[in-house]
């Protein structure tokens, strides 16, 4: 596999890597990436969506868009993106697998190629370069400190104009705002839970889910003993997502291998669960 | 007075567009869909008797359908339909048809009610990404992982 197209394409923003676009296998789809908010915004038809990478997959994808068309090899990549834990290739794999299928390049793997016994690559040709065919503006003694320190994010058109906007423009495009928040809101409060991020627990790293009903503190209160019980018995390095739905609690463990057991408890028999059932769901 | 009746355009043309905007979204054809393969899981379900059942989940994509089966004790449920894809990262199966091969079970009800609404025609299903090559159906509280990831 060629490995030298580094070369051939234009220079690319610093190596933090912050707002790169990323052209995805899906159609008509780009990607930016924000690896201070762990979040891709995919941008198609005119319409936003944000990914939650974590923090593993958003490590990942920063230090292989660090050098793009360079291969990477899996213990640094790993070194990377699990700076304070041991894991093994597995988690590396799923992560892998998890970017590419955000990318729409799970079934091709051309964004984000594997050279084998070598490491991953991730392909240049799928950056998007930024033109930049006018010099940077002198700094405007109106910008807030809080705007100085986020990080380098592609600025939208409208921002840097100095003008103000016409009282037509903003009232024809108040209510397609309105409508646009409004079906983002309720499409988060309707469908997506809300996630936390990884807790740490021994061996265990632990995500929770709320929804239905169960907040996030709620969560991680009934389940408390659960989670220390279940850490307590992991043997390895594992990964864990507890959610609640209805009246039953629901336990993944993830395997190296990437499938999965689950274990489902209905809330009154939580504190009775045996330490065999526990261990059936550990890898 | 021109100002009022500009504010007046403006404000028809705004909602116009909203209008326009709205019914767009709302009949936008679905995409296609890239899901492919077998996905399936196992696990335990205990029940609120305190019972603990093995129960396993799999599923088909092929062409832009599904074909399902889900296991629980020993209610067994098949189901198949179309997949389509929400412009959120996630997918929806339609359920066009679905059998129960046995119910005598002492299932909790609220996972029968899964069950059975997985099977009905016309049900929905929102699968969303739930971990690494994992899917997690959020009606029916079923997780699916990639055989092959």
């Amino acid at each position: 596999m060629n490995t030298s197209t580094a070369a051939l394409v234009p220079t690319f923003p610093a190596a933090d890597s912050s707002g790169l676009v990323i052209q995805t296998g899906h159609d008509e789809c780009q990607a930016i990436f924000y690896p201070a908010f762990y979040q891709l915004v995919m941008k198609r038809s005119g319409q936003e969506e944000k990914v939650e990478l974590g923090y593993s997959g958003s490590r990942l994808l920063e230090r292989l868009l660090q050098t793009p068309g360079t291969v990477v090899s899996r213990e640094e990549l790993m070194e990377y993106a699990w700076a304070d834990r041991v894991v093994g290739q597995g988690s590396l794999n799923q992560q892998i697998y998890t970017l590419r299928q955000v990318l729409g390049d799970e079934k091709k793997r051309e964004i984000i190629q594997t050279l084998p016994r070598r490491g991953y690559m991730f392909n240049p040709r799928f950056l998007v370069p930024v033109v930049l065919d006018e010099p940077e503006p002198e700094p405007q003694p109106s910008v807030s400190p809080a705007a100085e320190m986020l990080p380098a994010m592609p600025v939208p058109e409208v921002a840097v104009r100095s003008s103000q906007p016409p009282l037509r423009t903003v009232l024809v495009l108040l209510p397609l705002v309105v409508v646009l928040v409004a079906s983002l809101v309720y499409q988060g409060l309707t469908v997506a839970g809300v996630r936390s991020n990884q807790v740490q627990s021994g061996l265990a790293s632990i995500a929770y889910i709320a929804g239905d009903g169960i907040t996030l503190p709620q969560l991680m209160n009934e389940t408390k003993e659960l989670s220390e019980r279940i850490a307590g018995l992991a043997e390895q390095p594992v990964e864990l997502v507890l959610g609640k739905a209805a009246d039953f609690y629901q336990l993944l463990c993830a395997r190296p291998d990437g499938s999965a057991r689950w274990l489902m408890v209905q809330e009154t028999q939580l504190a009775s669960l045996d330490e065999a059932t526990l261990r059936r769901c550990l890898p | 007075m021109t100002s009022r009746k500009q504010l007046i355009l403006a404000l028809g043309g705004g909602v116009l567009l909203a209008a326009g905007a709205i019914v767009t979204w709302l009949t936008l054809p679905p995409t296609t869909v890239d899901l492919d393969g077998r996905y399936g899981s196992q696990g335990q379900v205990r029940l609120g008797s305190g019972e603990v059942l093995d129960a396993s989940y799999s599923i088909l994509f092929t062409e832009g359908r599904y074909y399902a089966m889900s296991r629980q004790g020993d209610v067994i449920v098949e189901t198949s339909g179309k997949v389509e894809t929400d412009w959120r990262g996630g997918y929806r199966l339609l359920v066009e048809k679905g059998d129960v091969t046995e119910l005598n079970a002492q299932l909790d009800n609220s996972l029968l009610f899964n069950l059975l609404y997985s099977r009905h025609p016309g049900a929905v299903i929102h699968l969303k990404p739930l971990y690494a090559a994992c899917l997690y159906a959020q009606e029916t509280q079923q997780v699916y992982c990639a055989n092959n990831p």
